[in-house]
């Protein structure tokens, strides 16, 4: 009685409690077990069933690629809407690209890209032209993902793997940022835009990242205000994420700043209410589907201190942001920040995650 | 009606009475009952299970007779596909590696939802964390690639592995 005899049913029951690279190791062990699983459509999707449930399984073996797009109209993309939405982006100072939060975390600067996503959705909110938008994407452009950041996938290899074992990895993929590689925002740009350009020759000392051996790659982003630098803020970009609900964690640690304790008590003193008032937000969104905030309301003084008096500030924890939901491939927009802490309440900024719940 | 009894026999002859109750976790036992509406005095044979594999099914279906019925596999439950084995179990499943193989076969023939899971699982565990040479090792598995194709393999699977 040998492995190799179990039925397959068996089989596959066992891959059941494996994780991806056991069961990839498995399959290289003999031609029958690799047959088995290494091309075989079936195992791949009972092993997406078993281990991401039916909701996924049925999103993405049965419904997305089979959906159609929605149409530009339904999104609010026309032509129409679009030229309407670049003249209002149009309208806006330069300046309030960078001291306008939202806009700074949609790269307002660089171009209406993220101006728009976010006036279709606000559109798609007050107006809906439709009352159900389909999540779809065609397997060009599932594969054009996976070439974008896989360097050993080409036009040629990728379709020779089950699409079903791409899938899979997609949902195991870490869907992660860290802090350090983060565009840390400035909001103190000077109206006019005139302190922007200096920027570029800021070094790392000054845009707060510092090494902690209990985050994932030993380095991390401080983030705290104060009225002489406001490094409070820190954006970024998730590429190519294909449709699906998703959840937003961010692995964070806080932090009491003792350098700026004697700063923090003599506003205290001017004014009671600084005692109070800690205030972090995000806010992300997906240039195709909609958005998530967590804002100020929830991330307030209170959350701040029992979370410190939870974990010190010793332990990492992650928090969750939200949920997010994208209808297409995706860019997702992404900002969180801290503001009115007077330098002396902290986060620690370790790295931002995606998961996929369904 | 507890206590009551059917007989059942194993491929090697011996028949077991064994309570309904207890033979009734198995699913296929449980439908030749009440589906083909079988005499309760009529033999069932089960030409797939040798005596002492059978013994070790009944052992663990009585010691697992009052378990809760297993959830369904929904999203709910998904979560719980832990590897956990109770100690019980590890110590029912300390046998040699063709027996807990049997025991596999028999829980998949029978239709014992838990010991087919509880034996899986095992057997997973055994797999987890190893390389495939590990593996061959482990379960005495004969590596039929040529040289050629296992650096082929390797290559396919590059997009996977060495991110």
């Amino acid at each position: 009685m040998n492995m190799n005899d179990l039925p397959h049913n068996v089989l596959y029951n066992i891959c059941k409690y494996l994780f991806f690279i056991d069961v990839i190791n498995l399959s290289k062990t003999c031609k029958q077990l690799y047959i088995l699983i290494e091309n075989n459509d079936y195992f791949w999707m009972l092993l997406i069933q078993n281990h991401f449930g039916s909701i996924l399984y049925q999103r993405y073996v049965n419904q997305i690629f089979q959906n159609k797009k929605n149409s530009d109209y339904v999104l609010y993309r026309t032509k129409k809407d679009i030229q309407k939405f670049e003249k209002c982006f149009r309208r806006h100072f330069e300046w309030e690209m960078c001291n306008i939060w939202l806009w700074n975390v949609l790269n307002g600067k660089d171009n209406s890209d993220g101006y728009i996503a976010h006036k279709s959705i606000t559109k798609q909110k007050q107006r809906p032209r439709t009352n159900e938008l389909k999540m779809s994407l065609t397997t060009e452009e599932f594969f054009e993902s996976y070439l974008n950041r896989n360097k050993y996938l080409n036009n040629e290899n990728i379709r020779q793997i089950s699409l079903y074992k791409l899938i899979y990895y997609y949902f195991i993929e870490a869907k992660r940022l860290l802090g350090i590689d983060l565009f840390v925002i400035d909001l103190r740009c000077t109206p006019r835009h005139r302190s922007c350009p200096i920027r570029k020759y800021l070094n790392q000392e000054y845009l707060n990242h510092e090494y902690d051996l209990n985050s994932l790659t030993g380095r991390c982003v401080r983030l705290y205000s104060t009225p002489l630098r406001d490094l409070g803020g820190i954006k970024g970009k998730f590429k190519s994420i294909l449709p699906g609900i998703y959840e937003i964690i961010c692995r964070i640690k806080l932090d009491k700043n003792n350098v700026y304790l004697t700063y923090y008590t003599e506003c205290c003193s001017k004014d009671h209410r600084v005692e109070k008032s800690v205030e972090c937000s995000f806010y992300a969104l997906a240039d195709h589907g909609l958005d998530c905030e967590c804002d100020s309301k929830t991330m307030n003084f209170d959350w701040f201190e029992s979370n410190y008096l939870l974990h010190e500030n010793i332990n990492w924890f992650n928090e969750t942001m939200g949920k997010i939901k994208v209808f297409e491939l995706s860019n997702i927009y992404f900002g969180f920040r801290i503001r009115s802490d007077y330098g002396y309440r902290n986060i620690l900024f370790d790295y931002i995650q995606l998961n996929i719940i369904k | 009606m507890a206590g009551h009894k059917i007989k059942l026999q194993s491929n090697d002859g011996d028949i077991f009475d064994v309570e309904v109750e207890i033979a009734k976790l198995s699913i296929t036992i449980k439908t030749m009952l009440e589906d083909l509406s079988m005499n309760e005095e009529e033999i069932i044979p089960l030409p797939n299970i040798n005596s002492a594999i059978f013994k070790k099914v009944i052992q663990w279906t009585t010691h697992h007779k009052d378990d809760p019925p297993l959830p369904p596999e929904d999203d709910e439950n998904r979560e719980k596909n832990t590897n956990d084995i109770s100690s019980w179990d590890q110590e029912f499943l300390k046998v040699d590696q063709g027996t807990l193989f049997e025991l596999i076969l028999a829980a998949n023939y029978l239709d014992i939802k838990g010991l087919l899971d509880v034996t899986c699982t095992s057997v997973a565990n055994m797999i987890k964390g190893k390389t495939s040479e590990e593996i061959r090792q482990t379960f005495n598995i004969k590596n039929d690639f040529t040289p050629q194709e296992e650096e082929q393999i390797k290559k396919e699977n590059e997009w996977c592995e060495n991110k």
